[in-house]
């Protein structure tokens, strides 16, 4: 039967494929190494671990990339290698391919560098061991919220963020405190799995913050966390200079059906912002009260579609809700 | 060059997929995961690794049914509602069915979605009714995971080789495909159990208004093949009046950013900077209320972002001049466009068909069958309404999965070698050609003639000029002439671009009302008139050039929408007075 | 074939100095949707061979070298 050169060979030519990454030229190296990534064969991993030895920086960096899709210890060693590497760009390659990894057995290289001096493989590491969820990590990741550089700091968020463990939870919340704002603003998005209580805390002094991103933050883990605590510090966030902060706090009032916010939204419902009337109509509907309905009908006519359409929608939740 | 009279390369599989794209790729994945001892072929025009719609990735999705989110049910009623009623049900339930197993699925195979800090999916309301939209602000690599599971299971890729015409048994069954080498010009003639149409989109339909014939909204290499292969092999094709037209960035094809940058609160403006779409989904109706306003005294219209904060922009720009559309960034800088201080002009896309944002298509039931036994379609080019990307990706899925059951049960079917010689003797027509018309000049005249004729809203006396100017270029079609294979294949899509040019035109005026808001917008019907045409409008050939048109029932809802609920939403959309 | 020429400026450029099609990469080529890059036999380096660019950009995203630039086609800039 026919099929010769019709169809993409089922298996790659591994043999072949090795005697060109044993070319003088690295070009022709490198060339073999995409075809070898591309063949999707287990038997091409440790012969991409191989190549991170390779004298020619962009032959290790196609290796480093071609091993994001390899799992387990051997990868990650091999990839914890590379993050080493003296060439920044096989470093940056092997970073974002240990991000790639899922199964915990690829923890422990990982784990050793979380205390490797440079601060960019520190952040490599933890975001390697984020999607692994590891228990071992648990600790050393709540040491690292104490990091001197804010990108390992960030990453730590995020791996305490994954595992939801409520062992780390004091560390969060100083983290929600932390100097920089990416990682504050990390640490109270994370704090969405805290307890009630716990979150609304965190989120009232986000809600203080000097960063209107934190703020924001801040105003949607609220919402989220749906706890009856956090409503005053969102009552005052209705003031905010930022109109996506009061639009968040807008929003979070609606979750907590604050009837009390029923005012304040209600003067919402003229600001020129019209995303932000669009947030007030919509908390106004969740909130489900009557005493809404007449700054509702006011605005059944707003210029903007989509505030009218949901000041329609809102009053029609309420009076079928009441009715 | 080949030789005109070798014999055609031959070879036996148990389902032949058509098409590498997004529909494709999961059709030949699951097929040979349900038995891996099956022959799965998978024939590509361009090349699986970057083809389709997806080549460049996707930035979000559309329509996911996520738990916590939305239910299948609440999702078949609003794209029910969305489609002004006329859907089969069944189809939109097994894709919503499916839709979030499908995400994990390609979550596991290094799929990124968005997450939030605890790694959860981070799905956004940007509507009040549903909420369907997960971005995908790493979504450029999607092919490349596709492409490596394909590889792993061991499917026959066979990349650069169109098909151009379906094979069936005397007795209506899907027998296989031949189809043509865009480098060598090699015929092939694949005989399968089971033929999977995933094809794609008929992008290359309407001419864009830069008049650039590749400046298509869709990847120019749907350019409508499966449809015209349907066609001649019998199938039915369903509501293929209710057109695609998308909003765009003006001259550039980079969709609106309504999904994008909505939850970032971005938004579509006039030029006041004002809201003015009332319409809450992305539809026909949207479309024609866009349409209004880009032609009335409040347009033209425009991509809104000025109002948001520097740092939420950049973000907007991260996934929108990376993902999907990467070039974006590059046109904006070509015309000193900056988000943060500019409204962008947009305009609308030229017409196609694709199920992806409407209804039409090659009719499939919810195991993706066509009404041609053994014939199997998913994707844009079949009638699973508002499919889009995930769409795309779960009813491929079911058709490779059905199919790999049917191919256990049947034999090969047998066809008459009249069809390929046929077959033969048309491909390869335009290279025997020593002169006569260049490809792309016959296809600038079909397409300026979509745009003239058939682009909405409609006019039945223009329809009726179109018709007339498609038949005169019809019998052109002989005169067309290639110079090597790659112009082979434009010309063998000019015959594509043709059919779907006539069957749009005849699916159109069949329908006397007017439906699905700008698809289907008939100046001389304008009412919608649901006695007469609450009804699937289903083409098929005559077997002589024409077409059989008749209407088809809407099937009685398996998930009922009461008319409150309908009628809740349409009060919505009452405009409020000027 | 009496086909009349018409001049077109390419919008795929490819700097030969860092293109390594010589050295066996057809990653561009392979990419290319509309499959209008070749290799030029007698320069060994890739080249745009037909003018029928979607400015889907894979070429020059895919290319190990960076070797490829992609303008925006003129008649949509």
């Amino acid at each position: 039967m026919a099929g010769q050169g019709i169809f993409e060979t089922l298996s790659a030519d591994l043999a072949e494929i090795e005697t060109r990454l044993a070319s003088a030229d690295p070009a022709e190296r490198r060339v073999a190494i995409i075809e070898l990534a591309e063949s999707a064969e287990a038997a091409a991993q440790p012969m991409l671990i191989r190549a991170l030895a390779d004298p020619d920086a962009d032959v290790r960096r196609e290796a480093a990339s071609g091993l994001d899709q390899f799992d387990g210890l051997e990868t990650a060693t091999a990839l914890a290698g590379a993050l080493l590497d003296p060439d920044a760009d096989v470093a940056a390659a092997a970073a974002s391919s240990l991000a790639e990894l899922k199964s915990p057995g690829a923890a422990p290289p990982l784990l050793t560098l979380i205390v490797h001096e440079r601060a960019e493989v520190r952040a490599a590491a933890w975001r390697g061991l984020r999607g692994l969820k590891v228990k071992p990590a648990l600790a050393p990741a709540i040491e690292a919220l104490k990091d001197v550089d804010p990108r390992v700091r960030r990453e730590a968020v995020g791996v305490l963020a994954y595992l939801k463990n409520e062992a780390a939870l004091p560390a969060l919340i100083e983290a929600a405190r932390d100097q920089d704002s990416d990682v504050r603003r990390a640490a109270i998005s994370a704090l969405a799995f805290a307890p009630g209580a716990v979150a609304a805390e965190a989120a009232r002094g986000g809600l203080a913050d000097e960063h209107w991103q934190v703020r924001e933050a801040a105003a949607a883990l609220s919402g989220k966390i749906s706890i009856a605590d956090a409503a005053p510090s969102l009552m005052l966030a209705l003031d905010d200079a930022f109109w996506q902060v009061r639009g968040k706090a807008a929003l979070a009032l609606g979750k907590l059906a604050s009837v009390e916010a029923i005012p304040a939204l209600g003067a919402l419902l003229s600001h020129s912002v019209s995303n932000l009337r669009k947030d007030a109509a919509t908390a106004l509907g969740d909130i489900r009260h009557p005493d809404a309905l007449p700054f509702l009908d006011a605005v059944a006519d707003d210029a903007d579609p989509d505030v009218r359409k949901i000041a329609r929608w809102s009053a029609h939740l309420i009076r079928s809700s009441a009715g | 060059m080949a030789n005109l009279d070798d014999d055609a390369s031959f070879f036996e599989a148990d389902i032949l997929v058509i098409g590498g794209g997004t529909a494709g790729p999961l059709a030949a994945f699951k097929a040979k995961a349900a038995n891996p001892a099956l022959r799965v072929v998978l024939l590509e025009k361009a090349n699986v690794k970057r083809s389709g719609a997806i080549a460049v990735g996707m930035d979000g999705l559309n329509n996911a049914v996520v738990p916590g989110f939305a239910t299948p049910e609440q999702y078949v009623r609003e794209i029910t509602i969305a489609n002004d009623g006329i859907v089969y049900q069944q189809a939109i339930l097994a894709y919503a069915r499916r839709s979030f197993d499908m995400i994990r699925e390609l979550d596991d195979w290094g799929v990124k979605f968005q997450k939030d800090e605890n790694g959860d999916y981070d799905v956004k309301k940007v509507h009040h009714l549903g909420t369907y939209v997960l971005p995908m602000p790493e979504g450029g690599t999607i092919k490349k995971a596709l492409y490596r599971q394909l590889r792993k299971a061991q499917v026959l890729i066979s990349n650069r080789f169109m098909a151009t015409r379906l094979l069936t048994s005397w007795d209506g069954r899907a027998a296989g495909a031949i189809a043509v080498n865009s480098r060598t010009a090699e015929l092939l003639v694949i005989r399968a159990k089971a033929v999977i149409l995933a094809a794609g989109a008929a992008g290359r339909l309407g001419l864009p208004a830069s008049g650039y014939l590749w400046g298509t909204y869709e990847n120019p290499t749907n350019s409508g093949d499966g449809y015209a292969m349907a066609l001649h092999a019998g199938a039915e094709l369903t509501n293929l009046e209710c057109f695609q037209i998308n909003p765009l960035i003006k001259d550039y094809n980079g969709p609106a950013c309504a999904y994008v940058g909505g939850p970032f609160g971005a938004y579509t403006a006039n030029s006041d900077g004002a809201r003015f779409i009332e319409c809450d989904y992305w539809s026909g109706q949207m479309m024609l209320e866009f349409y209004k306003e880009l032609e009335g005294g409040k347009g033209p219209v425009f991509l809104k972002l000025d109002h948001l904060a520097p740092e939420t922009v950049t973000e907007v720009e991260n996934i929108l001049h990376r993902v999907e559309r990467p070039s974006r960034g590059l046109f904006h800088q070509g015309r000193g466009a900056d988000y943060r201080k500019d409204m962008v002009e947009m305009h609308i896309s030229e017409i196609g068909f694709c199920s992806g944002h409407s209804a039409s298509g090659v009719w499939v039931d919810e195991h993706a069958q066509t009404t041609v036994p053994g014939l199997y379609a998913a994707g844009d080019m079949a009638s699973v309404p508002h499919n889009y990307m995930l769409g795309a990706f779960v009813n491929g899925a079911i058709a490779g999965e059905h199919a790999a059951q049917f191919v256990e049960e049947v034999p090969l079917a047998d066809y008459d070698q009249g069809q390929v010689e046929a077959e033969r003797a048309r491909v390869t027509a335009p290279l025997r050609n020593e002169t006569g018309l260049p490809p792309n000049q016959v296809e600038y005249k079909i397409r300026r003639f979509v745009n003239d004729y058939l682009q909405p809203p409609k006019v039945t006396r223009k329809y009726e000029i179109a018709r007339k100017r498609f038949a005169e270029i019809r019998a052109d079609l002989p005169r067309l002439a290639a110079r090597d294979p790659h112009e082979l294949m434009r010309a063998l899509e000019v015959h594509s671009i043709l059919d779907c040019a006539e069957m749009a035109a005849a699916a159109s005026l069949y329908r006397t009302e007017s439906r699905w808001g700008l698809y289907h917008y008939r100046l001389d019907y304008p009412e919608t008139d649901d006695r007469d045409w609450f009804c699937h409008v289903q083409l098929t050939s005559d077997g002589k050039g024409g077409f059989v048109l008749r209407k088809r029932p809407v099937d009685p809802y398996v998930v009922p929408v009461k008319t409150t609920e309908r009628d809740a939403y349409h009060r919505l959309r009452i405009p409020t007075p000027a | 074939m009496s086909f009349a020429e018409n001049p077109s400026e390419f919008p795929v450029t490819i700097d030969a100095e860092k293109c390594i099609a010589d050295k066996g990469c057809t990653v561009c080529v392979d990419v290319c949707p509309l499959d209008v890059l070749r290799i030029n036999p007698e320069t060994g380096k890739a080249h745009m061979r037909y003018d029928e660019c979607w400015y889907c950009l894979p070429c020059a995203l895919d290319c190990p070298t960076k070797a490829v630039t992609v303008a925006i086609p003129y008649l949509l800039r």
